[in-house]
């Protein structure tokens, strides 16, 4: 019923038979460890080979808040991302183009992604509407009626010259309740999809990712892999989360979507960047995550430790002369205290805002090293043990977790949690056996 | 007997000063200190609230090339979130605190970017300064406790700071306070210097003799690898240890040098009877000297006078190993010049605040072209300048021979990266410059970087310009040895247009029978296409000149 190409994914150690692995025009994806319905791979883009799962920094307009790119570097980032609508506006795409394509006009050597440019339309702009022709919308030079279509946005990508671009998608957000608007959403995007991939100019060094849609709706998201599928995209993205739907909606979706795409190819879920959503994201089979909340809540003060966040400016860091996260090695943590940064944090000092920034970023680099390392060291479940033990001392794990971690086969026992719940139990989890892809709650086979 | 001793503890001092070169009133020299070396002239890091505005510290400060030599803090940000409580029971002072080991730092008693006194009265007790928390009423107690909890390199005495305007009574209301602080300051800094632990606030209930030890655990948590002052509250045990008392140098301040302020507002005469009566005395314990009142309003033309008035109070046996701080004259490329003219060895640095904020790239040349010579007549400022052909000079921002282009906000010094004109310029601030920026980036993103309001632009602007005022300070070192400052100084100034100010204006009628256009040039700003049409226009009216002859000036306004 699917119709997609069926790969065995065998645990790494012990057997023979090859880990899952695609070869596109413009990226190669290779898997190079798994356990359970993790896995730990190599993308080799363009302009640098990327290691997954891997969190992407956002430089929305050019630069990652205040951040250098050899800082950027240095802390190992393998891939960031640029907003195509604030680049479009400001500085345009033609003169990126006349730089010589985001990577040389920013300085930045390993790989870049770009986004449509179309949800930031519809979460930026008023009278933002969507239509069969693209997004129309007003423009925010002049207030007069501008239209964005697929084929623009892929010229425009085109012209940024990213190693991944994603395609135009009919993004609905997910507290919508309109079935029949998710429908025509789920069909639409396939649609743009056909009229991206026409339009796109540099299929030899660029690589699009098609976006799965469908809501909270398991069978139109079925449907939206399937036909995404048969593109044969060099990667896929989830879509259409990180909006306001519950937690126990977001990892059903996400666990389908896994589930559903090919194993040998990129899963990029779209918006995360809270640690423990990147972790349980990581654990049902996602690669690729992106959002811009490590750096926008650097400069609000708030760094991001093991145990959850640090809020600087509550009073109790003025005396508290240890680092953000006494584990963390990062030029931040072995040179600063909480003391000196509770004070000049949030006060108009950019040097301090970037100081936080500067740790978070390390901190989610940090996270993703780790999940890779215990990936292919064999010992993902443990970490994940660890990792929840770290951040709810209590063992108050939130249900929507166990739940995640149960369907990713992953066993929390001895890690404290368990003894309260938050969500009515899920069904039980399925025999490890099978298959993982047959694991997934809700998928119809 | 006194001046034998204050040299003695002079040359045991763990901060120390000595003039290797000499040019008229200008003087290259070192000053050493435990955590290493200046050499002077020099410009120190501004910083607020102990950190630099947008370089981060170890890694873009590392950048910096000419590396930063020192680092400028004002005490009174520290009355407050921190206080020196909560410095002392951190313990390892400021160089750990604010993660600047390597650098020698000044604690000085004034923000050169912001002007913190007067808000308030002050009495003959406590002075009053308005800081981020608001306003704070200061004696020496209280300043000296937060010095001590910092354990600066440097530190000038607690100062009744006036404006350039205040009348006589007023000023020699502050000489009167300055000097009987300099006298609290001095005692309080021998009991620092050789008492090791408590730092004595007004607050505490604790005996202040023998003190409690600082738990060497709480300072300790912060204790990382890579901290040069890590692992003993101590380590700067060198000091004056001649003394013969029991923990004697091993207090906070021990090998810190005390910089005593010299006042008198704007009034030559009362500013020389300041500083005389601190070099009569000739305090021991005082190891250097802070000219305090000026970028207080006064007029750019008074500064020499007022610089002279103050140092030529002093001797030059007490010059000769005491270093000169200024704060506050550093607006303006000629003030510095000015400064180090007269004698000055370190200065504070708003000059690299202000430009970067604005959006510049300082451009101007460092060293005149080989065989520069001043012109006959040295009241010429239309010198046209061959291009320099050493390639070890850094380039001119624009052609020689044609002024900067003043209509994309360019003078003289540097240029503005918010004009269109750099949208697609892929060349780096400055040609030729090796700063992280110039090395990195291009004028293009830079430029992008502005207009979409992104830190990055700042960090990029600061890296550069801070470079480049080093490279400055560095050529005025080497004018000096090399005994043809003065000759620099004439050449620095002829690349300079005539300051920004509207030219004196003669009544209407005066002008019209001296056949003069009826209205003065306008000083005022205009639209960027009003002034691509009209700036040309404005320099060949003026250059054609108005009869009555002022060809020595010219007005002309520019985006400052």
């Amino acid at each position: 019923m699917i119709g997609r190409k069926f790969h065995r994914v065998i645990m790494a150690s012990g057997s023979g038979q090859a880990l899952p692995s695609s070869d596109s025009p413009a990226l190669k994806f290779k898997v190079v460890a798994v356990q359970g319905r993790a896995r730990s791979s190599r993308m080799t883009l363009p302009h640098f080979t990327a290691h997954t799962p891997m969190f992407m920094p956002v430089g929305t307009q050019g630069s990652v808040k205040g951040m250098t790119t050899r800082q950027l570097e240095e802390l190992d980032c393998h891939v960031i991302l640029g907003n195509t609508y604030h680049l479009e506006n400001r500085p345009g795409s033609g003169l990126v183009a006349e730089m010589g394509g985001l990577h040389d006009f920013i300085n930045w050597p390993r790989g870049m992604l770009t986004d449509s440019g179309g949800f930031q339309m519809v979460s930026l702009l008023h009278l933002a509407e969507i239509t069969e022709e693209g997004v129309t919308f007003q423009s925010p030079v002049d207030g007069s009626a501008m239209l964005l279509t697929p084929e623009q946005s892929i010229a425009i990508q085109n012209r940024l010259g990213a190693d991944i671009i994603m395609a135009l998608d009919d993004v609905v957000p997910t507290t919508a309740n309109n079935p029949a608007r998710f429908e025509e959403a789920t069909h639409r995007t396939t649609r743009w999809i056909d009229r991206c991939i026409a339009a796109h100019s540099r299929p030899l060094e660029q690589n699009l990712f098609g976006i799965v849609q469908g809501g909270l709706d398991t069978g139109l998201r079925d449907l939206s892999m399937q036909q995404l599928v048969a593109r044969d995209l060099p990667g896929y993205a989830i879509g259409g989360l990180a909006g306001g739907e519950s937690k126990d909606d977001f990892w059903r979706v996400v666990s389908q979507c896994t589930a559903g795409l090919p194993p040998g190819k990129p899963r990029y879920v779209m918006g995360i960047g809270y640690p423990l959503d990147i972790v349980v994201c990581s654990a049902l089979g996602a690669d690729m995550f992106d959002s811009v909340y490590p750096t926008r809540t650097a400069r609000f003060g708030v760094a991001l430790v093991p145990e959850g966040v640090l809020k600087l400016k509550n009073a109790a860091n003025a005396r508290d002369f240890r680092p953000l996260d006494p584990s963390c090695s990062c030029m931040v943590c072995r040179r600063y205290s909480r003391a000196y940064l509770h004070n000049v944090v949030t006060r108009g000092i950019s040097a301090a805002a970037i100081l936080v920034t500067y740790h978070n970023v390390a901190y989610t680099q940090r996270l993703t090293r780790e999940i890779r390392t215990a990936i292919e060291e064999q010992r993902f479940p443990e970490w994940v043990r660890s990792f929840l033990q770290t951040m709810f001392p209590k063992g108050d794990v939130p249900g929507w977790v166990q739940d995640a971690m149960a369907a990713a086969d992953i066993s929390l026992e001895g890690s404290g949690s368990g003894t309260t719940r938050t969500n009515p139990p899920a069904p039980a989890p399925l025999p490890t056996e099978q298959p993982p892809v047959l694991a997934a709650v809700g998928a119809s086979v | 007997m006194l001046m034998s001793l204050a040299a003695h503890s002079m040359a045991t001092a763990a901060t120390h000063f000595s003039v290797k070169a000499r040019d008229g009133k200008a003087r290259c020299g070192i000053l050493s200190t435990r955590n290493g070396s200046v050499e002077t002239p020099a410009v120190l890091l501004y910083t607020r609230r102990g950190g630099p505005l947008n370089l981060t510290s170890p890694d873009m400060l590392a950048t910096v090339t000419p590396p930063v030599q020192g680092i400028q803090l004002s005490v009174m940000q520290f009355l407050e979130n921190p206080d020196a409580r909560i410095l002392q029971e951190y313990g390892q002072g400021a160089h750990s605190f604010l993660c600047l080991e390597g650098f020698p730092i000044l604690a000085s008693n004034r923000d050169p970017t912001t002007y913190e006194y007067g808000m308030r009265p002050s009495t003959d007790k406590e002075v009053h300064v308005s800081i981020h928390s608001g306003g704070h009423m200061v004696s020496p107690e209280r300043y000296m406790a937060t010095v001590a909890a910092l354990k600066p390199d440097l530190f000038v005495s607690l100062c009744d700071e006036v404006p350039a305007d205040a009348k006589a009574k007023r000023v020699a209301t502050s000489i009167k306070r300055t000097a009987a602080w300099l006298d609290a300051c001095l005692q309080l800094h021998s009991t620092y210097q050789n008492r090791s632990g408590q730092v004595p606030t007004g607050e505490q209930e604790q005996s202040t003799e023998g003190g409690r030890e600082v738990d060497p655990q709480r300072g300790g948590d912060s204790c990382n690898a890579g901290s040069a002052a890590c692992g003993s509250s101590n380590a700067d045990g060198s000091g004056s240890a001649n003394n013969g008392s029991s923990s004697a140098g091993q207090g906070p301040l021990a090998g810190s040098l005390l910089l005593a302020a010299l006042t008198g507002g704007g009034l030559v005469m009362e500013r020389a009877r300041a500083a005389a009566a601190v070099a009569v005395a000739d305090k021991e314990g005082v190891g250097g000297y802070a000219l305090c009142g000026l970028g207080a309003g006064e007029a750019p033309e008074q500064r020499p006078a007022l610089i002279a008035a103050s140092l030529g109070a002093l001797s030059p046996v007490s010059l000769e190993r005491r270093p000169v701080f200024v704060s506050g004259l550093s607006a303006s490329l000629e003030d510095m010049l000015t400064a180090v003219a007269e004698g000055v060895d370190l200065m504070d640095c708003a000059f690299v605040a202000q430009v970067t904020a604005g959006g510049y790239a300082l451009t101007f040349p460092l060293r005149p072209p080989k065989g520069w010579r001043p012109p006959a007549s040295a009241a010429a400022p239309q010198q046209e300048q061959e291009a320099p052909p050493s390639s070890s000079l850094l380039g001119l921002a624009v052609a020689p021979g044609r002024g900067p282009d003043v209509s994309i906000g360019a003078d003289d010094t540097k240029v503005n990266l918010w004009s269109t004109s750099y949208r697609l310029d892929k060349g780096p601030l400055l040609p030729g410059c090796s700063c992280f920026a110039c090395r990195r980036h291009s004028r293009a993103y830079v430029h992008h970087l502005l207009n979409t309001h992104e830190m990055l632009a700042d960090v990029l602007l600061e890296a550069h310009n801070t470079s480049h005022i080093n490279a400055f300070l560095q050529a005025i070192r080497e004018a000096i040895t090399e005994g043809r400052f003065e000759e620099y100084c004439l050449w620095f100034r002829s690349l300079r247009s005539a300051p920004l100010v509207a030219p004196p204006r003669r009544s209407a009628a005066k002008r019209r029978a001296s056949g003069e256009p009826s209205e003065p040039i306008e000083s005022e700003p205009r639209t960027v296409e009003e002034t691509i049409s009209g700036a040309t226009e404005v320099a060949g009216q003026v250059e054609r000149g108005s009869s009555g002859a002022r060809e020595h000036q010219q007005a002309k306004w520019v985006c400052v």
